[in-house]
């Protein structure tokens, strides 16, 4: 299959069925906060795109060494976490001197962005369905499109779970998760059940 | 009154609030993956919290007594890396005292390491308060994450196989190990919680 197919078919699985975030469960917690502030969900989606493509990279880069560890399940996880630390390290601090306004004006939506689970779940992704690195690439693409559509469902959900006719126990956050649940029930539908 | 139980009380409204009235999955919406990913089962619940608190105490504790004087954009790093060291205690533990739990959890316990309340709470809370606030904040989000993930685990396992600790055989329930019941339950019971706080709003109310 051509390289550019094999791309956009592994982003368009993350979108739909594989959806790390509907399907998953993952990353709805930094999706909520970012759905209060829609017009920063573009930007937002753009930073989360750009660590998940480290993520992916870093997760190939490392393989053949996490794959020599011993205890897989303790080192693994501890070494791919402070790599991310890291990689955030090395983009604020890039910041930090070419682009100083930048890092003080979405600061908070950069390190929230390197520290979202989708973005480290992207080398564990990549592990359990054997990868190769174009389609890796094409999973962590996905991926920020994936979080972007669910922050844009999320502002609108919020919207219509504030609404004053509903119980008050049930206004927000309740609400929204209850939406969520039979959004995710829709993707269970596709996958058949637990993806992940 | 004095200071040390003036401190000692103001900890243990903190601990109470993230314990249950400010607690971090169900009002905050913090750490949803591993209740609605893992939350299905009670070995795996007391797993993920047993995780969650050895990660989380220390993380916190550091923090608060250095996080000060790291410039605020370079915390977030600083979390994460000791996320990271103290993941390998955590999960060795775990490994001790449920044998195979950690390949059974798979990414949920992988991803306790970046877990967005010990994130929120590290990087925000901790360096801006006092060690006992931070370690009755630390305490207070470990037992209501614990809380949660166990109730929503034990309805699930029983919905899902008519037992608690793998002693039922057949249940009603199949899919309920899939994320959408777990969003389900959590909306419940954050509505439930929410129920709670508006009853405690209208006491205070009537009684001022």
């Amino acid at each position: 299959m051509p390289a550019f197919s094999q791309l956009i078919l592994t982003a368009l699985l993350a979108v739909t069925a594989e959806n790390l975030l509907f399907a998953g469960g993952a990353g709805f917690s930094r999706a909520l906060r970012a759905a209060r502030k829609p017009s920063t969900a573009g930007l937002y989606a753009l930073l989360v795109t750009l660590f998940s493509l480290v993520s992916a990279l870093t997760g190939l880069a490392l393989e053949p060494y996490l794959s020599l560890l011993g205890e897989e399940w303790i080192l693994r996880p501890a070494v791919l976490t402070a790599a991310a630390g890291l990689e955030y390290l090395l983009a604020a601090g890039l910041l930090r001197v070419f682009a100083p306004s930048f890092l003080r004006d979405h600061g908070r939506i950069l390190e929230q962005a390197a520290a979202n689970t989708v973005v480290l779940a992207i080398p564990y992704v990549q592990q359990m369905f054997g990868f190769h690195a174009l389609q890796a690439l094409g999973y962590a693409l996905g991926t920020g499109a994936a979080f972007w559509l669910a922050v844009l469902i999320l502002s609108h959900a919020m919207k219509i779970c504030t609404n004053p006719d509903a119980p008050r126990a049930f206004s927000g956050l309740p609400g929204v998760l209850v939406y969520v649940g039979i959004l995710s029930m829709a993707f269970a539908g596709f996958t058949g059940g637990k993806v992940f | 009154m004095d200071d040390r139980r003036l401190y000692f009380r103001e900890a243990g409204t903190i601990f109470w609030n993230g314990m249950l009235f400010r607690n971090p999955v169900l009002a905050g919406a913090l750490g949803l993956y591993p209740v609605v990913a893992a939350g299905c089962g009670m070995r795996n619940a007391t797993a993920l919290s047993l995780l969650f608190l050895i990660i989380a105490l220390p993380t916190q504790l550091l923090l608060c007594l250095a996080g000060m004087l790291l410039p605020r954009w370079a915390r977030p790093a600083a979390v994460l890396l000791l996320s990271a060291v103290f993941y390998l205690p955590a999960a060795r533990a775990v490994e001790w005292l449920f044998p195979g739990s950690l390949a059974d959890l798979g990414m949920a316990a992988a991803l306790m390491a970046c877990n967005s309340i010990v994130y929120a709470r590290a990087s925000e809370y901790a360096p801006e308060h006092i060690l006992l606030a931070a370690a009755a904040d630390a305490a207070g989000c470990s037992v209501g994450f614990a809380g949660v993930i166990c109730l929503v685990s034990a309805l699930r396992e029983y919905w899902l196989t008519g037992g608690l600790w793998g002693t039922g055989v057949s249940g009603i329930g199949e899919g309920l190990d899939a994320p959408f019941a777990g969003f389900l339950l959590l909306g419940f019971l954050a509505a439930l919680m929410r129920q709670v706080n508006i009853q405690r709003e209208r006491r205070y109310a009537e009684v001022e």
